[in-house]
């Protein structure tokens, strides 16, 4: 266990050189980085999580600041390369891959649904994702890569009022899509129960917004 | 707005605390569960690109300190411009007449160089080490003084460009061999590795990823500036400790006692 205060001393370390440090950061922060960048990008995010590794190793030297610090510069250097991507998207459109993406959600919903607390990341990564862009990347921002309303905002242009109001809604949607399926119907008709349909019905929305 | 099987309002406070990291919600309500879940601990999957960012991190480690560099270039286009806009002003009615002879062949932009001495002055004659810039404006030699980057980082990029089989089928090209011998096997994978591990071309050239060549910066969907590089990453404030450090980060632990 590695508390925050001695990752600010890996930060300075990884700025030194040293590579050990560089790759406790990257363990510690990757695994945010890339359930956010799922969020923005879907199946591309491990090669847009690639892309923002190499601007952080090579701009390391040129940040100043914290572990805290380094958790927004990341996410913020992430967002970047994903909103490249999108662009270049919008520009040559092709097979949406963030709906297969979305295909293994549907196929788990049974998981989902029935064992809440068993639900995998993938899964609930996905299910933050059908979420409107704002709201699931508020959502994301502070609950995953734990970063502040203030830090938030920053990241994404917005005041900090707006990122909580977001971060609400987001929350909300999801609880009240979680909670949908009580009482259990029957299996045959939980397929097309309301949950399901609410489900795809915004992921459809999502997944414009993407474009 | 009520949520849950344990009942518990889904409020802006009830959010605001889940959002700060601490759980109110009883144990087994699917909101925590999900949030629990999207926090969990790193997968050996999600750290699969460590070994890419670690070559990165060398490869930096023992280049200059290129940004700084850069931006350093930057400002000595600019004051380069400036000079060569303060020698046009001195030469330009000559230049204007040979330009109308036709005599000045290197001359960039004839029609714009023989505007009257009044208008602003204009560069004209690059400098030996210096591209051309395409429109003659003084500010224009800033954005040009990037240097154009080296054949293999230009081979890198175009063979990322491919995508995946035609990765391999790009390869047995002759115009990529080159490349392959650099890389020191005509293998998609090896060839990948060491282009990431190339140092990158300096800020204001061209970024080295797949479909984000030679598009003009312009704001993003959300209205956010759509700026790329590490320009604009430095504008979040890094000082203003904005974070919850009183947290630790499952994942964080993981991949740390992992070691």
């Amino acid at each position: 266990m590695v508390a925050p205060e001695d990752l600010d001393a890996v930060v300075s370390e990884a700025q030194s050189g040293d590579e050990t440090a560089f790759r406790l950061l990257y363990r510690a922060q990757q695994p945010a980085l890339l359930r956010y960048l799922r969020v923005l990008v879907g199946e591309d995010a491990e090669d847009v999580a690639s892309e923002a590794w190499l601007q952080i190793a090579r701009d390391l030297r040129t940040f100043s600041g914290d572990w805290d610090g380094f958790r927004g510069w990341t996410a913020t250097i992430a967002r970047h390369r994903a909103m490249d991507l999108l662009r270049s998207r919008r520009r040559r459109p092709q097979a949406a891959a963030p709906a297969e993406f979305l295909t293994e959600l549907s196929a788990g919903d049974d998981t989902a649904v029935s064992a809440l607390e068993l639900v995998g990341t993938d899964a609930a990564v996905a299910l933050i994702a059908t979420l409107p862009r704002e709201q699931a990347e508020a959502v994301m921002l502070r609950v995953v890569v734990g970063l502040d309303a203030d830090a938030t905002g920053r990241i994404l242009g917005r005041r900090a009022g707006a990122v909580r109001t977001a971060a609400y809604r987001g929350l909300r949607q999801l609880a009240a899509r979680l909670a949908q399926p009580e009482p259990p119907p029957p299996p045959e008709q939980r397929r097309s129960s309301s949950w399901s349909s609410a489900v795809t019905t915004s992921a459809t929305a999502a997944l414009r917004e993407m474009r | 707005m009520t949520a849950g099987k344990g009942g518990s309002p889904m409020d802006r406070t009830t959010a605001e605390s889940l959002l700060r990291g601490g759980h109110p919600l009883p144990a087994g309500h699917p909101l925590g569960g999900l949030l629990a879940a999207a926090q969990a601990p790193a997968t050996e999957r999600e750290l699969a690109g460590e070994a890419a960012a670690l070559a990165a991190f060398r490869a930096a480690a023992h280049s200059p300190a290129r940004p700084r560099r850069s931006r350093w270039a930057a400002h000595l286009g600019k004051l380069l411009s400036l000079k060569v806009a303060a020698a046009a002003i001195a030469t330009v009615g000559g230049v204007a007449l040979a330009a109308n002879n036709g005599s000045l062949p290197s001359v960039g932009g004839e029609a714009d160089s023989v505007v009257p001495a009044s208008t602003a002055p204009q560069p004209v004659q690059p400098l030996p080490d210096q591209p051309r810039p395409e429109r003659p404006r003084p500010s224009a030699a800033a954005t040009t003084t990037a240097p154009a980057p080296p054949p293999v980082q230009q081979l890198c990029r175009e063979f990322s460009g491919h995508a995946g089989d035609d990765r391999e089928r790009a390869l047995h090209d002759d115009y990529f061999g080159e490349l392959v011998r650099r890389a020191g096997k005509r293998d998609g994978a090896r060839v990948e590795r060491f282009c990431q591990g190339l140092p990158r071309p300096s800020r204001g050239s061209q970024p080295t990823w797949p479909g984000a060549t030679s598009q003009p910066p312009r704001p993003g969907p959300d209205g956010t500036p759509g700026r790329r590089g590490g320009g604009h990453d430095r504008d979040f404030d890094h000082d203003s400790g904005g974070t919850r450090p009183d947290r630790p980060r499952p994942s964080a632990s993981n991949g740390l006692t992992r070691r």
